[in-house]
């Protein structure tokens, strides 16, 4: 999957999880500062991402995610080709 | 030193058949059933099809999004009715001093809707499929700790859990933690949400559940002879409690006194009531001591009522043991005809008729009631809302695991109160 086409699906999982208006995530949207969620949303955001895409996100990993696009580089390293 | 008075200021119903005061009563009067076909899952390989949900609950007017997914149907009811009952009473969670501010609700089941859904994903998905924050809201105290986030409530914050009798035995100790001095206010009362798959195989398997599923709204019929079980149903019943010095120095306008309450526990059967009543008619005994009351002065009786043959025919009994020949001049009315079974929540929404019956001056029916059963022959308040002052109440609550809870109401006289 292309960096833009993850951007989309995870600002679509993002939506969905947390009744936020499509039109309000932006592939810069920070996830905690801009999008409102808190610890407890990240994590459920991070099972959603494992189901979605059959993964395991490790807990260091999951530190290098603020953004949207930070999650979709995230996922596209870890999405085999 | 005189005790404490504690007063009920604020209601907060979160019904089958109406969410907020005045939409509730009004449904009350009017005898309107709130059962009908299981909606929440396919019900169609259960022997009962039939319960009370609340069709029109919408969440997201009473929770932040970013909570909805994160709490259980239990947790978001108990969220509305505070938000209800503070507001009846006219607080704002800016007024209140957080410490001295209790919440202690009852709840019987707890979030059982999320447990099943993060069992589901377990057996089919495998444990890193879990829902991570499902584990918080199986815990039953997790209606009272959302209630104390999202209302920045910070004093004693407690849940009790005694199955059907819990909102009785929580609105019991609110008052205590008033009348002690360790709290001013308390959102008190109770909440379930527990129409779930394998909570109501379970009712259903024990053959408590009403099967009249060509007719859902007549199948919970406490009293009548043709009653065969209890109808499950949803929801809250949140009030608020003040010390009458608080209430009074905010310019507030009490709705009726808590006056006094006492749980016995029967030691008996964990699901069968002691059938000869002499428990649950100790525990209306000790309630009307402790509030100071006697037999003579009730006007009302709230029941228990749940429409199954144990419970109402051992509630007659204990009636008749703890007032004689007048129970047949005390009105018995059952909300649980309309509502169904709310469990751990049906204390605190039938306290709150109890409440409504005292300002209004009437009392909401016994709905299908059409058959009367020799062993049950009081004045259940049959079919039609009946106009009858209340000074007095009694509102009965029986659990499974034999818990006996009375809570006794007063109505506010602000005249007599004056002298």
């Amino acid at each position: 999957m292309t960096l833009e086409s993850l951007s989309q699906r995870v600002a679509e999982l993002i939506a969905d999880e947390f009744q936020i208006p499509i039109d309000n995530i932006h592939e810069n949207s920070r996830i905690i500062d801009d999008l409102g969620l808190d610890s407890f949303g990240l994590i459920n955001l991070v099972a959603r991402f494992e189901e979605e895409f059959h993964l395991t996100l490790s807990d260091d990993s999951l530190k290098a995610i603020r953004t949207v696009r930070d999650a979709a580089t995230l996922l596209q390293t870890l999405i085999p080709a | 030193m005189r005790e404490t008075t504690v007063v009920v200021t604020g209601l907060g119903p979160v019904t089958a058949i109406g969410i907020g005061r005045e939409a509730f009563w009004s449904a009350a009067l009017a005898g309107k059933s709130g059962a009908a076909p299981i909606s929440g899952f396919d019900a169609s390989n259960y022997t009962s099809r039939v319960a009370a949900e609340i069709a029109d609950f919408h969440p997201e007017r009473f929770l932040e999004p970013k909570e909805l997914r994160n709490t259980d149907r239990f947790t978001q009811f108990a969220v509305a009715g505070t938000q209800l009952a503070l507001a009846d009473a006219g607080l704002t969670p800016a007024a209140l001093a957080p410490y001295r501010t209790a919440v202690v609700l009852g709840c019987g089941v707890g979030g059982v809707l999320m447990q099943e859904q993060a069992l589901a994903a377990l057996y089919e998905k495998g444990p890193q499929r879990v829902r991570p924050t499902s584990v918080i809201q199986v815990n039953v105290s997790s209606a009272a700790g959302e209630v104390a986030l999202a209302f920045g409530l910070k004093g004693p914050n407690l849940t009790v859990a005694t199955a059907c009798s819990s909102a009785n035995n929580a609105i019991g100790i609110a008052c205590d933690l008033i009348r002690s001095g360790r709290a001013d206010v308390a959102v008190t009362g109770g909440t379930e949400a527990a129409i779930s798959p394998l909570t109501f195989a379970g009712f259903a398997c024990m053959r408590a559940l009403s099967t009249r599923n060509d007719d859902p709204r007549a199948a919970s019929r406490p009293f009548d002879k043709g009653r065969d079980g209890f109808v499950m149903g949803e929801g809250a019943g949140i009030l608020i409690l003040e010390s009458l010095e608080h209430a009074l120095a905010r310019g507030a306008t009490p709705y009726a006194e808590v006056a006094g309450y006492a749980t016995v526990a029967e030691g008996y059967h964990m699901v069968i009531p002691n059938p000869d009543g002499a428990d649950a008619a100790e525990a209306i005994r000790l309630a009307l001591a402790a509030a100071g009351a006697v037999p003579e002065e009730v006007d009302y009786v709230s029941a228990h009522g749940t429409s199954t043959h144990a419970n109402d025919c051992m509630e007659t009994r204990a009636l008749k043991l703890a007032f004689g020949a007048r129970a047949y001049q005390i009105p018995v009315s059952s909300l649980k005809s309309m509502l169904g079974h709310t469990l751990g929540a049906a204390a605190g929404i039938e306290a709150i008729a109890c409440v409504l019956s005292m300002q209004t001056g009437w009392l909401h029916p016994t709905i299908n009631y059409c058959d009367p059963d020799p062993e049950c022959d009081l004045d259940y308040v049959p079919n039609q809302a009946r106009q009858h002052p209340v000074r007095v109440a009694i509102s009965n609550a029986f659990g499974f695991g034999g818990n006996d809870s009375v809570l006794v109401l007063r109505r506010w006289d602000k005249a007599k109160r004056a002298l």
